[in-house]
């Protein structure tokens, strides 16, 4: 089994945007569509703080599709041009969508979109057309704060790399960032559909709860 | 010029560059060529200085340089102006005849004064303005982006230390990261987003002071959320927490500082001529202590100190010519004797002074080379300067005086801010402000012989009217705590031998120099700014907008603007006005812009991956490469230095000296900028001292005997191709690659192409003695630039403080004007005023946002999303607001440079939201000039149909039509790229 | 979410077709309304129809829409499936009623089944842990609406044939339907106040500065005082004044016309009203993109 996803450093994520226009320069993304898109969550209170400011606290959040294991969206699709392709990543079959946009309602992040010219569905790929060529995905390889990972969830955390450094030599992601514990690592809000890809936050508030 | 894919025979290819998306880093990007067409840029992550880095601008570069809207050929208005100026297209033949015929005619009428250049930031081969076009013109008067840019920070570094010690190798990773005023993770300030990040990520100790949380602040161990405008009382606070724990570096603060020199209050100033950075001399007037105050016929370049261990000396057989009282002497350039700058009876060597080891700072890239660190060399014979203390001596009228140390000074300067004012001051808590200043003074690795890391101020402490004032405090505070060119330290420009950067490309031309000084005595704002007529860059744009308008002190009617923006500095509205009032006005750019819709003509230039340039990093990074053109411009586009080259021939100036060579083209300069990279060894001189009798032996190749490496610019592009950017500790091992260059010399060793920018252009220049650039030869806690340029006030002789002029403490404008504005928070997505018509850009970031408090907001019944207006008593805008809990309750962030390329009226909307017509036109740093651009009083409300034109909260044309405000705008699609009319 | 037209045709007819097959059936296996059935046959196709039709609407690509078979646990697989077996069911009771015949029982059986199947495949197709305000509650909703909306049309279809018989017991329906409706109203109400939102407290996309960012604290507030009030309490008016009707029409068999033609129009309202309500409140679990 493979289960291709992307971790994000939050702590290392700076609202650099660059991982927006990166998968739009090789992604074909409408102007005002996003496969990826940051956003700022806070700053808000920060829990046995005085309530106000200084006390204060916010973190970035890369949001694309989350490659879920369990995928409403997938779930809902009636053609299924929305699938679960062999590496573990949700694919959609843009031959086969009837553009009934049901995956794009059932999906709790909001991350798929109707292409007004295509007519069909379509979201973050993983950049799977670069995977495919053992290559990172785009958001991966500029990511302005080199908060982002791409690897194997199957193969456990030592399969996450990320961009190369100045000697050629590919960034492993357990070597490269700071240390953090399980209780670090985080997910968007689960429904069911039991998301793929995971945040790291150390020392901060996760808001939005976990489950 | 041919492109890179015709050099190399190859029309698909991945082409190593140096981005310009900004002209603040020198990222290392690929510009990826498919077919002749540059179809998408990325990181090069070989590329040591940015780590890979490539951020939106960047990436997005590729639909500027295809943008529909890109400027084709030259252009004349046809319609009045303050209207639609109704372009036309002309020849280049017509648009150059033009401007020569009126800047003649201007000349002959009100002389080259009349003719101001513009210039904004960092489009380093725009810089012409200041190199060349002012002499070429006889003009002194020059509008420059650096004077509320850096250029403070270079001014009073220059005044106190050495050219641009505000630069900090933050690549080396200092242990104590202190981002102090700026947010490079955004700004890539100098150094990356991405070498940023993983610095604060690494270092044991991350400050950040701003008044806000900014992106990376957020992970701060330390948040100074200091009031706007507070930085300078701030780094005095610090400055009196070092002191008081005595967290200073008591050998660097002796040795290499002036505060043991003697300030003596009876004596009237006295002094020496020296030189300033144009190589002209001004007379140094100083009651420091010198052996001419003591003796007749005494030296006034030797300075004494008061010897704590002259006793012991003495017992040891080494006796001071005036007992108790040693000089250090400040002769750099021999007038007197051959001892400048070296101490009494000093004992020195130069080969000697580099030993020591490898610096070993963590966490370096692979690769990345270390540099030599010598051992700081204890003082020999072995005095002890007193830093404190007050002594008697006799003058040479045979008075006794008593005299104390400038350490003293600045003592009880720093006491002045102690942790209760601070707090009260700047409202951070006191004891957050101690913990912070012990945090940054006290050594984490104190066998490391120097301190935590640099301090990385940036451009916010420029912004409040202290800006010359406030980094000076802190040029001071990096060195007393051990953090002068040091590993992680501030380290000043990078030093290599090919370099576009500071001085811009056609600076390479031989016959380029700053105009004469009866020339430069006319620049305008020298009279009320006095110190401009030492510092000798830039005229005071204030000042220049309104003799623009009053022709006082004399006409100004003609203006040359390449890169430069009105709406950077001074009041925009003033200096609009002005610009509409110009009899000649010509602009070069890529686009239609709000200031060239009052151009007369309008001149089409490259972008950066259609052109070829010499780049190295301009801060502490130490890297050289290339900006290489991947592809042709459009249609009539050109480079902008053959477009000054094209007027200096048509305008009979001789652009070199070489007989036959007069007006050379670009390949011939872009060959000639390479000559200096040379596998010789570069000369050096190395100085020897017995008991203070010093020899010198120099070695090396003399520069114009040097064998190029590359014999052209292509091969050198061909070399950088295959081996990416190089690093200048490696090619520059006795200059870049050594620290402590005070000590070594190599701090007073730019005897190169750079000669231009040093302190002492004169005879000194290049003379490897050790020391700093300044007129005491130390690093100046008294500025005697300051002392001797405004003799009647005192408080300014040492760092200072006041509070901004139109601050909070401002009479009684708090009443009406409650909140504190700051501005100028960079925006990813944009450089200043550019990109908005880049759809990868507008659409993440369609409108300009005022941050607020949420309590604040809810006070005004403002909400997320709602349009604010924003007022002054010189003007109102509106901004979006974003609430934002990283502000205090009395604080707002505005962003600034806002126009609108999709309203096509006189001016592109520039009315709407740009924030500079909020400011005082008159209300400007004592010294630089600089503008209030931050840290002043605002009144807000919402916006409403009932207080908006238009009945629409959202700004609008002249039609009614509202601009775009949301990322699925339609129009936003029109400016995809196009691939048509180019070739 | 905005309110999606194509797909509020498509479950209202959805729940009109099934509802007139429903009472069709029931009057069927009660011995009623032999000569209504022909009408109703022709109504519940038509019906089904323009449902169909206002279904076609929301696809982009309705060429396609063989692929639609191509995943059974999809709702719209089921609901399509449905609409075949719909569809057989009209062919069923067309061949039936040509040939003269008596419907079978053991069709009405089939169809009632048929019928509430089609129902829970169409509130299936909303069951979306993505938005909690889709719960099993609309299942519910759905099987309630359609006993409203066909209780009505078999109201008006046996005054138009006047059977009075058929007439009495479509009143009757119409009694139940409504009560039911309200029920699961109340239903729908109680699961809603029971809902989660991800709560990120202050936040905001940077692509969307000019709007305030959605906050759910609670989607029964919504319902109940905010945005979503004007459809809810409407819908319960109307759904009420359904009720008044049939009440008052319960003694006024042979002469409910002016009662059937109000309860029709605020049964379609009410169903109208409350489809709309569905996607004002149809906000995704995360707020954030
Ligand atoms: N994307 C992008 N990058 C840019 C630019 C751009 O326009 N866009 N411009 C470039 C240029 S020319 C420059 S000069 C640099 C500037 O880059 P930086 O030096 O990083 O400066 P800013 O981003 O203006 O401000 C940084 C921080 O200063 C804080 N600040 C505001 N007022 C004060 C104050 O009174 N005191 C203190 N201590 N902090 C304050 C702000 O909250 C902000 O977080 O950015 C460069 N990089
Ligand atoms: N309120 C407030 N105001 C500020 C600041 C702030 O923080 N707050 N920051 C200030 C700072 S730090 C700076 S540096 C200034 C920036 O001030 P400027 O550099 O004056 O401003 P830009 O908006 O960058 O405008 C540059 C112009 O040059 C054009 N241009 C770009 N590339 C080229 C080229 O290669 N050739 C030619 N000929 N033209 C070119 C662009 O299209 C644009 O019209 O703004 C300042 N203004
Ligand atoms: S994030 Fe949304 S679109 Fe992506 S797999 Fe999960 S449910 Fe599907
Ligand atoms: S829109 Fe396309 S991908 Fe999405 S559910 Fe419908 S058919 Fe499947
Ligand atoms: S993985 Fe590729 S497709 Fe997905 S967000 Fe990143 S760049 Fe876009
Ligand atoms: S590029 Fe990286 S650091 Fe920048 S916003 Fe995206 S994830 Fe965050
Ligand atoms: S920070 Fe500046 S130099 Fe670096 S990639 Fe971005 S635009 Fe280019
Ligand atoms: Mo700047």
């Amino acid at each position: 089994m493979t289960q291709m996803s992307i971790i994000t450093d939050v702590n290392r994520c700076v609202g650099c945007l660059a991982c927006s226009v990166a998968c739009k320069a090789v992604n074909n993304v409408p102007i005002g569509n996003y496969w990826n898109k940051v956003v700022r969550v806070g700053p808000n209170p920060i829990p046995g703080g005085s309530g106000d400011f200084p006390d204060v606290y916010m973190y970035f959040l890369p949001i694309s599709c989350q490659h879920c294991e369990n995928p409403e969206c997938v779930k809902v699709c009636p053609t299924e041009a929305s699938h679960i392709a062999e590496d573990g990543t949700v694919q959609v079959d843009k031959e086969k969508c009837i553009g009934c946009q049901f995956c794009a309602m059932s999906c709790p992040y909001g991350v798929r979109y109707l292409n007004e010219e295509e007519k069909v569905v379509e979201k973050c790929t993983l950049c799977e057309q670069k995977l495919n060529q053992g290559e990172l995905p785009q958001c991966v390889s500029q990511c302005g704060g080199n908060a982002r990972w791409v690897g194997d969830m199957e193969q456990g955390l030592d399969s996450f790399v990320g961009s190369f450094d100045s000697a050629g030599e590919q960034r492993k992601m357990v070597e490269f960032i700071e240390p953090f514990s399980d209780s670090d690592m985080h997910k968007l809000p689960d429904v069911g559909n039991k998301p793929s890809f995971s945040y790291i936050l150390r020392d901060h508030h996760w808001e939005g709860g976990d489950e | 010029e041919d492109t890179y894919s015709v050099v190399s025979g190859n029309d698909t290819v991945e082409v190593k560059s140096c981005c310009r998306g900004c002209g603040k880093m020198e990222c290392g990007v690929k510009v990826i060529v498919q077919n002749g067409r540059a179809i998408r840029i990325e990181g090069d992550e070989g590329a040591f200085q940015s780590m890979g880095n490539c951020c939106t601008k960047s990436q997005s570069s590729v639909q500027a340089a295809y943008h529909p809207d890109r400027l084709h050929y030259p252009m004349k208005r046809t319609n009045p102006k303050g209207e639609e100026p109704g372009w036309q297209r002309i020849s280049w033949d017509e648009a150059m005849q033009t401007i020569v015929d009126n800047f003649l005619e201007i000349k002959a009428k009100h002389g080259g004064e009349a003719i101001a250049c513009q210039v904004g930031t960092s489009r380093i081969w725009c810089m012409h303005s200041e190199s060349i076009l002012k002499n070429m013109l006889e003009t002194p008067n020059n509008v420059e982006a650096w004077q509320i840019c850096k250029g403070p920070r270079h001014f009073a570094t220059t005044m106190v230390s050495q050219f641009a010690m505000s630069w900090m190798e933050t690549i080396t990773r200092p242990r104590v990261y202190v981002q102090w005023g700026g947010a490079s993770e955004l700004s890539n300030y100098d150094d990356s987003c991405r070498t940023t990040v993983d610095v604060a990520s690494r270092a044991d100790i991350h400050i950040s002071c701003d008044p806000r949380m900014a992106n990376m602040g957020k992970e701060a161990d330390y948040w100074q959320h200091l009031r706007p405008g507070t930085d300078g009382a701030l780094a005095l606070a610090w400055t009196n927490v070092i002191i008081e724990k005595k967290l200073y570096d008591d050998l660097y603060v002796k040795k290499w500082t002036n505060a043991p020199f003697l300030v003596c209050e009876d004596i009237e100033p006295s002094g020496f001529p020296t030189v300033r950075t144009d190589g002209s001399y001004w007379d140094v007037q100083t009651i420091l202590l010198k052996e001419s105050d003591i003796v007749e016929g005494g030296s006034p370049y030797k300075f004494l100190v008061y010897d704590n261990n002259w006793e012991k000396l003495k017992d040891e057989g080494v006796e001071h010519q005036y007992g108790a009282f040693t000089w250090f002497n400040a002769d750099q350039e021999g007038n007197i004797d051959d001892t400048g700058g070296f101490w009494e009876g000093e004992n020195y060597d130069s080969e000697k002074a580099r030993e020591g080891r490898e610096a070993s700072q963590d966490h370096l890239l692979p690769g990345q080379t270390q540099g030599w660190l010598p051992d700081p060399m204890p003082f020999d014979p072995a005095i002890d300067p007193a830093l404190e203390g007050e002594f008697e001596i006799e003058l040479k009228d045979g008075k006794t005086v008593k005299v104390k140390p400038v350490w003293e000074y600045y003592k009880a300067r720093a006491a002045e801010y102690d942790l209760a004012t601070a707090e009260e001051i700047t409202g951070i808590p006191a004891s957050e402000i101690e913990a912070a200043a012990t945090a940054y003074g006290d050594r984490l690795d104190p066998s490391s012989g120097y301190g935590n890391g640099g301090i990385q101020y940036m451009l916010a402490v420029e912004h409040g009217c202290n800006a010359i004032q406030n980094c000076r405090a802190f040029d001071n505070l990096v060195g007393i705590t051990g953090n002068m060119d040091t590993p992680g330290g501030n380290r000043g420009p990078t030093i290599v031998p090919i370099d576009g950067d500071l001085q811009g490309f056609s600076a390479w031309a031989p016959g380029a120099s700053t105009p004469p000084a009866e020339v430069n005595e006319k620049q305008i704002g020298a009279k009320k700014f006095p110190l401009l007529s030492w510092w000798q860059y830039w005229c005071d744009s204030h000042s220049l907008w309104t003799a623009v308008l009053t022709n006082d002190p004399y006409p100004v009617r003609a203006l040359w603007n390449e890169s430069g923006n009105f709406m950077s500095q001074s009041n925009s509205t003033t200096a609009w006005e002005a610009l509409l009032s110009l009899d000649f006005f010509v602009d070069l750019n890529l686009w239609h812009t709000p200031q060239n819709d009052t151009a007369d003509i309008i001149l089409p230039v490259a972008h950066w991956i259609e052109l070829n340039s010499p780049r190295a990093s301009q801060g502490s990074a130490g890297a050289m490469g290339a900006t290489v053109k991947c592809v042709q411009p459009p249609a009539e586009a050109k480079y902008d230095p053959e477009i000054v080259m094209d007027l200096a021939k048509r305008m009979n100036w001789q652009w070199t000296s070489e007989p036959g060579n007069e007006w050379p083209d670009i390949n011939w300069q872009l060959d000639d900028s390479i000559k200096l990279l040379t596998d010789d060894e570069l000369t050096y001189t190395t100085w020897h001292v017995e008991n203070g009798v010093p020899t010198f032996e120099r070695h090396g190749v003399p520069m114009d005997e040097v064998t190029p490496k590359y014999k052209t610019w292509d091969e050198y592009v061909a070399a950088f191709q295959e081996h990416g950017w190089w690093q200048a500790k490696d090619i520059e091992p006795r200059n870049w690659g050594t620290y402590r260059r005070y000590q070594t010399g190599a701090m007073r060793a730019r005897d190169r192409v750079w000669a231009r920018l040093d302190y002492t252009a004169g005879k000194g220049i290049g003379d490897w003695k050790p020391g700093w650039f300044t007129p005491t030869m130390k690093q100046e806690i008294w500025s005697t630039v300051m002392e001797t340029h405004h003799p009647e006030n005192r408080d300014w002789w040492l760092p200072s403080w006041v509070e901004p002029p139109h601050g909070p403490k401002d009479g009684d404008r708090i009443k009406e004007y409650p909140l504190t504005a700051t501005t100028g928070r960079r925006i990813p997505v944009y450089f200043h005023s550019e990109h908005r018509q880049l759809p990868w850009c507008r659409e993440l970031w369609p409108v300009p946002r005022v941050e607020i408090n949420p309590k604040t907001a809810a006070e005004y019944g403002i909400e997320q999303g709602d349009w604010v207006w924003i007022e002054t008593e010189w003007g109102k805008i509106r901004e979006v607001a974003d609430l934002y809990y990283g502000v205090k309750e009395d604080v707002i962030n505005l962003e600034h440079t806002w126009w609108y390329p999709e309203v096509k009226d006189a001016g592109h909307g520039w009315q709407f939201s740009q924030v500079n017509q909020l400011i005082d036109h008159d209300a400007q740093d004592p010294h630089s000039g600089t503008s209030n651009l931050r840290a002043y009083q605002v009144k807000i409300y919402k916006a409403t149909p009932d207080n908006s034109p238009y009945g629409n909260p959202v700004p609008c044309d002249s039609n009614g039509t509202p601009i775009i405000h949301t990322s699925d705008d339609p129009r936003l699609k029109e400016w995809l790229p196009t691939y048509e009319g180019r070739e | 979410m905005e309110a999606q037209w194509p797909l509020i045709i498509f479950t209202l007819f959805v729940c009109l077709t099934c509802g007139i097959f429903g009472a069709m059936s029931i009057l069927t296996l009660k011995g009623q309304g032999r000569q209504l059935q022909f009408t109703s046959l022709i109504s519940a196709t038509v019906s089904l129809a323009i449902g169909g039709f206002g279904a076609f609407l929301h696809l982009e690509h309705w060429e396609r829409i063989f692929n639609g078979f191509g995943h059974i646990t999809s709702g719209i697989t089921q609901e399509l499936i449905g609409c075949v077996a719909l569809a057989v069911i009209i062919v069923a009771w067309f061949v039936v009623l040509r040939g003269g015949k008596e419907i079978p029982k053991a069709l009405a059986w089939i169809t009632l089944a048929v019928a509430v199947l089609m129902l829970v495949a169409t509130g299936h197709s909303y069951l979306m842990p993505a938005r909690p305000a889709w719960g099993i509650a609309l299942i519910v909703f759905y099987v309630a609406n359609a006993c409203l909306l066909g209780a009505v049309a078999m109201w008006l279809i046996s005054i138009m044939k006047k059977d009075e018989a058929s007439e009495g017991s479509s009143i009757q329906f119409a009694l139940v339907g409504s009560v039911v409706q309200l029920a699961a109203m109340a239903v729908y109400t109680i699961a809603c106040s029971m809902t989660k939102f991800a709560d990120f407290g202050f936040y905001a996309d940077p692509t969307s500065m000019t709007t305030a960012p959605t906050h759910v604290d609670s989607l029964l507030a919504i319902m109940v005082s905010g945005d979503g009030a004007l459809m809810f309490w409407c819908s319960i008016a109307c759904a009420v004044v359904a009720l008044v009707c049939a009440i008052a029409a319960k003694k006024k068999v042979g002469a409910s016309k002016p009662y059937m033609i109000i309860a029709v129009i605020v049964a379609i309202a009410s169903s109208i009203l409350f489809r709309v309500l569905f996607y004002q409140l149809g906000f995704a679990m995360v707020l954030l993109y």
